[in-house]
């Protein structure tokens, strides 16, 4: 017998962003190479006390940063171990230049998936993007259960 | 190989020791050096922060 038979849909919208986490740091200009989920990671998402559904994950330069790859990691716990944390995707993100005439790319990493009650999702960059204050604004959109 | 079109970021280490990462003219990172000219791009944990994005070339690499 199955448990549920009938598609559930989230309750109330949901954005949250690497900057409300951080005291409204931009990042990219720390680089962490490791993929097992240890150093330096920013949270960028925590799941609402019924889970949330995860629609996409947005990545907006700031200033001109440099190349990189963002790694999307996905844990269990605010004690980021290599147990609790896990590698779920990464998204080339290549140099940007700003410009005051034009809009820059903006970069978009699909995630369409539930993500469990208090689970979070972190970030990482594998190269350095530049100085303090040039990288990415990463806003999470979803939805709470 | 360097071109006068690379760039350099100064970087500090997560052990507070100093170093640099090499870019090409088009943002990607070519390698990433402690501050006497080794090579570190290859470590598995690597963590470092950019703290000049307009360093001047290290005189190692000058060749």
């Amino acid at each position: 017998m199955p448990a549920n038979t009938s598609p559930i849909y989230s309750i109330a919208g949901r954005a949250d962003s690497v900057a409300a986490n951080n005291s409204g740091l931009v990042v990219g200009p720390t680089a962490n190479t490791s993929l097992d989920g240890t150093g330096t990671l920013y949270k960028a998402f925590t799941a609402g006390s019924n889970g949330s559904y995860l629609q996409k994950i947005r990545f907006r330069p700031v200033g001109s940063p440099a190349a990189t790859v963002c790694r999307v990691f996905i844990s269990s716990s605010t004690s980021t171990s290599a147990t609790a944390t896990w590698l779920f995707d990464e998204i080339t993100l290549p140099a940007v230049t700003l410009s005051q005439t034009a809009s820059t790319s903006v970069f978009e990493l699909p995630l369409n998936f539930a993500l469990p009650t208090s689970y979070l999702l972190y970030v990482t960059f594998g190269t350095s993007t530049g100085s303090a204050g040039t990288g990415y604004s990463v806003v999470t959109i979803a939805g709470d259960y | 190989m360097w071109r006068e079109t690379d760039s350099w970021f100064e970087v500090q280490f997560a052990d507070g020791s100093s170093g640099f990462s090499h870019l090409d003219a088009d943002g990607n990172c070519m390698g990433v050096f402690k501050a006497d000219g080794t090579d570190v791009t290859n470590e598995d944990h690597l963590e470092y922060t950019c703290v000049n994005d307009n360093a001047a070339v290290p005189a190692w690499h000058k060749g």
